[in-house]
């Protein structure tokens, strides 16, 4: 063996072991013993001969030392001797412990949490080969993922001068499918996928195969499906051989033939899929639109996503160009076949562009960077906050230390070594505050998505724990461990003798000490203005938008019906609702029924675009932006209770059939024709449509979104029957009403899907759930961040007051009330939070302008909530100055002078 | 460090002489000292701050070896012994040192 592996060996085994010390001492003393014996063998009496064989030896503990040295790893041995003093040091002042890793914990848990999500919902990209190889194709000059027929995929895909690979997917779309032992179907999220899917999205198969060409045969003959790792767990246990079951889809089988890796859930993000199944299963998977695949010149509807992956060597802007040049070729065959008519002219002026798809497909993404940011920079406020408390209760700890480190530099210490004790401490704290934080925000982001997903839409994510969050995790402890540093190694560095021998209450003595903790301390408090400020607006945006008159009631109960969706014709539909109608409104307890195309507060129902105007019959044209439709039933305008202002709403002589009247809103009516009565105006709402006459006009209701102020909605007869909405009006409260009308729908027609029943009211809230999400989110860290500000304010105030007992005790004993001692810890408290509102309002107002986007009838400088904020954090620190104060207040003048 | 009363230092052959007295048979650390001053009839008096870092330091090269053993006084007593790595040392050092000191010799004497 070589000589260093020796070495290397044995110091390993003696610094592991305490045997080390003991050997060396019990070799150094049988040397004494023996050299003792020899002088009292020549006749030296023992005392003489026993202190002369000690001077002689030298100094013993210096040598073992030596040894010792030589025989350990010193540095390693003092590590585990500094980590052991650390523990122990935090088990002795167990509360400052607690509360130190707690605060940070949070803080780190806090920031962690918010990385993690946004990670996983706007940085990760998706998990296959070489993502940033894949591009999306967008109709126009916008960043969302277009739609796309399939003949448009077909003429990318055949193109053998195309520059990349394309494939297409279909949005994912939960169906029912029968669950074997189980009386409700079960949900499966179904996507249509080109054959060449995972090989263009780069994505691997686990198990069994690939779809191949052969799949993608001659249509309705293919019927097999790829599932999701995922699925394979959740539907069929993971069993071994899962190649070969089926799943049966409105009565067609299809072979399971591979299980993707996991991970994979399709390119969309958030809506995993769980089964894959080839194009050509079209007519089969979705029965209310057949012949989508035979759309020869794209003409019919646009229902895929088109993915590609650009070809080695080329660049994003390489392979626009030759998409589009393909799109041209294929739009002047299409003129050529069909005639140079008014679309085809649209088309050729269209211009493709390719996205970076490397994060995959997510709508949801434009909609909530911003308040997912926002969030993320108050979590970032929070971290801030706990280390600043972090920092303060280094300083009150090691100031208490002063004299312990003295005494210990005076002994001998190194002080080197003492400072990197010190150290050791606070890394310590920051390490276990890091873990403890993880723990935090693995609890916090699962919380978060549940109510993401039940509050605003079910989306989910595979957020783990990864190596990216884990180091940021590690960096936010390093940003720790920087804030805690220098108070923490300060008594070793600066002890100074004479403080020894000064009594605590001198002054100018922690000057620095108390300037630096109390600037921190107004630094905290500034930082709980500024996120109480956000916090306080949001929460008034919410109340705003709750509480606001809508223009109809809240009471009123909507009822989602789908007659196309079981088989109505129109015709039918129609009648079948007619009939409804009368039979609901017989009922007692309701008051009056009426019909609607799709429900309100959906902005999703609503197409809201520039190029749709509107003209009236004196040729005022109105841009489309700022007006919407809804088509309305009779009695609806009733039911939901919108007040009419002129006219009349529609009864049953405009349904059967369908007149060329509208009704129109006030905002609409003063908009087009000022002062003048709309009543028999006539306007237009389509270039192509009829000229339609005006026979009422109702207050400004809500239509489209609880922001709405303005909008102009033209209310249209409802012409079509596939999915509508029942409103009833009743006597008593809704949740009673509810039942009998399922059971009256039931009773005329079994086989109605009945897909939601709401009160207009829970539709509200739905269509605000995102701001209560980021109130509700803003509150909770603002309660943190307050807690740990309050008990930052406490520890400073009772160190304060233990520090000043001295002095405080002097002026009771010469007279000063103990009314005055309060009056001056609590006016001691007022000089930190004074300023830190002085700060941290201004902060706040500014910091808030981010936000103004998401507000709703409050400005950024609100001056109630501003208040509001004001006496919060003036009651808080009331509260936490209430203790010391009261200690002070208790000072015994008589027994503090007996004990100096 | 071996050092005579009259202040003769001869730096770094204290591992030397350790060796050949270990090289007669295994001993402990007073043992070693005594012999060597013994044997130098007092001319080399080993200290005990140089004896045992030295012992140690031979120890982790792998020189010598150390087990537990009783004296005949029967006390505890931490003995040494030469390894074959120990002996292989001891033979090229005398050898160097031989060389050394019969090149100075011839100096002195030629001047």
């Amino acid at each position: 063996m070589p000589a260093w592996l020796i070495r290397w060996l044995l110091r390993a085994r003696a610094t592991l072991s305490a045997r080390l010390d003991r050997e060396l001492r019990d070799e150094l003393q049988l040397h004494l013993r023996l050299l003792e014996e020899e002088y009292i063998a020549q006749g030296i009496p023992p005392e003489v001969a026993r202190r002369r064989a000690h001077r002689e030896f030298g100094n013993a503990t210096l040598f073992q030392e030596a040894s010792h040295n030589l025989f350990s790893f010193r540095l390693l041995e003092d590590l585990i001797q500094d980590l052991r003093y650390a523990v122990r040091e935090m088990r002795r002042s167990a509360g400052f412990t607690c509360i130190a890793v707690l605060s940070l914990a949070v803080g780190i848990g806090a920031v962690t949490a918010a990385f993690a999500v946004v990670d996983a919902f706007m940085l990760r990209g998706l998990p296959v080969r070489e993502p940033d190889k894949l591009v999306a194709f967008s109709t126009s000059d916008s960043s969302a993922w277009g739609s796309w027929p399939y003949a448009s995929f077909t003429w990318w895909r055949n193109s053998p001068d195309a520059r990349f690979e394309v494939a297409a997917a279909s949005d994912v779309r939960s169906h029912d499918v029968p669950l074997r032992g189980s009386e409700k179907p079960g949900e499966v999220r179904v996507s249509l996928v080109s054959a060449n899917y995972f090989r263009v999205m780069g994505a691997d198969i686990a198990l069994g195969r690939d779809l191949t060409d052969q799949d993608a045969g001659a249509p309705g003959e293919a019927a097999v499906a790829v599932i999701s790792h995922a699925f394979w767990k959740r539907w069929f246990g993971r069993t071994p051989d899962v190649l070969a079951k089926t799943i049966d889809l409105h009565g067609v089988s299809y072979e399971v033939v591979g299980v993707a890796r996991q991970g994979f859930t399709g390119h969309a993000v958030g809506h995993p899929s769980d089964v894959w199944i080839p194009l050509t299963m079209q007519s089969a998977v979705m029965p209310g639109m057949p012949g989508l695949l035979e759309d020869r010149w794209g003409t019919g509807a646009a229902w895929l996503r088109i993915v590609g992956r650009l070809g080695t060597g080329v660049r994003l802007e390489q392979a626009a160009a030759s998409a589009n040049l393909i799109r041209q070729r294929f739009i002047a065959e299409k003129a050529a076949e069909l005639g140079e008519g008014p679309e085809v002219v649209r088309d050729r002026k269209r211009v493709v562009s390719l996205l970076r798809a490397t994060t995959g497909y997510a709508p949801e993404r434009a909609q909530y960077a911003r308040p997912l940011m926002i969030l993320s920079g108050i979590t970032a406020l929070v971290l801030l906050v706990a280390c600043a408390n972090f920092t303060n209760l280094m300083l009150a700890r090691s100031e208490g230390r002063r004299r312990e480190f003295v005494i210990r530099l005076a002994l001998g210490g190194g002080r080197w070594r003492l400072i990197r004790q010190s150290a050791t401490e606070c890394v310590v704290l920051a390490v276990v505050a890091g873990l403890l934080g993880l723990l935090f925000a693995s609890w916090v982001t699962a919380l978060s998505l549940k109510q993401f997903a039940v509050m605003i839409m079910p989306v989910e994510f595979a957020l783990e724990l990864d190596a990216r969050v884990l180091a940021f995790a590690g960096t936010c402890v390093v940003v720790v461990i920087a804030f805690g540093l220098w108070p923490s190694t300060r008594p070793a560095r600066a002890a100074l003798v004479s403080s020894v021998y000064q009594s605590s209450s001198a002054s100018g003595r922690g000057r620095t000490r108390a300037i630096a903790g109390r600037i921190m301390l107004i630094a905290q408090l500034a930082m709980c203005t500024v996120l109480l400020i956000g916090a306080g607006l949001l929460l008034r945006t919410v109340t705003n938008l709750r509480s606001q008159e809508l223009g109809f009631d809240r009471n009123v109960l909507l009822v989602s019906v789908s007659p196309g969706q079981a088989g109505y014709t129109e015709q039918a539909g129609a009648m079948l609702l007619q009939r409804v109608r009368e039979r609901l409104a017989a009922v007692p307890g309701i008051l009056a029924v009426g019909i609607s195309g799709p429900a309100l507060l959906d902005y999703t129902n609503y197409w809201i675009d520039g190029s749709q105007r509107l003209t009236t019959d004196r040729g005022v044209v109105l841009p489309g932006a700022r007006w919407t439709f809804a088509a309305v039933g009779p009695g609806y305008v009733e039911a939901v209770g919108m007040s009419l202002v002129d006219g009349r709403a529609f009864d049953d002589r405009d349904a059967h059939p369908p007149a060329d009247v509208v009704v129109i809103n006030r905002s609409l009516a003063t908009f087009l024709f000022s002062n003048e009565s709309p009543i028999g105006r006539r306007i237009r709402i389509s270039p192509r449509g009829p000229m339609q006459s005006v026979i009422g006009v109702v207050n400004d209701a809500k239509q489209v979104s609880p922001r709405d102020r303005g909008m102009g909605v033209v209310y249209l007869p409802l012409r079509g029957f596939n999915r509508v909405v029942l409103a009833v009006r009743t006597a008593g409260p809704p949740s009673d009403a509810a039942p009998v009308i399922r059971h009256q729908l039931g009773a005329l027609a079994s086989d109605l899907p009945i897909e939601k029943v709401r009160t207009i009211a829970e539709v509200l809230d739905n269509a605000i759930a995102q701001e209560r999400l980021m109130s509700a989110i803003s509150l909770f860290l603002g309660a943190l961040v307050i807690a740990i500000g309050c008990v930052g304010l406490y520890a400073l105030m009772s160190y304060d007051v233990a520090q000043r007992t001295h002095e405080l005790g002097v002026r009771l004993a010469l007279g000063a009330t103990s009314r005055r001692v309060v009056t001056m810890v609590l006016r001691d408290s007022a000089w930190m939070v004074l300023p830190a509102l002085a700060i941290g309002m201004p902060l706040g107002v500014a910091a808030s302008r981010p936000l103004s986007s998401q507000l709703y009838g409050v400005q950024t400088g609100d001056p109630w909530t501003l208040a509001s904020v004001a006496l919060l954090l003036s009651v808080v620190a009331l509260l936490a100055t209430f203790r010391p104060a009261q200690t002070a207040s208790r000072i015994d003048p008589i027994a503090l002078l007996r004990n100096e | 460090m071996a050092r005579a009363p009259h202040g003769e230092l001869l730096q770094g052959t204290l591992p030397l002489l350790i060796l050949r007295t270990l090289a007669t048979g295994p001993n402990h650390g007073f043992a070693v000292a005594r012999r060597i001053q013994q044997i130098s009839r007092s001319v080399l008096r080993v200290e005990q701050g140089s004896l045992y870092p030295a012992l140690h330091r031979m120890e982790l090269d792998g020189l010598i070896e150390s087990y537990w053993g009783t004296t005949e006084n029967n006390r505890q007593a931490k003995y040494y012994r030469l390894t074959r790595r120990g002996s292989r040392q001891l033979a090229s050092e005398t050898e160097r040192w031989n060389a050394i000191s019969g090149a100075i010799a011839a100096v002195l004497q030629e001047g």
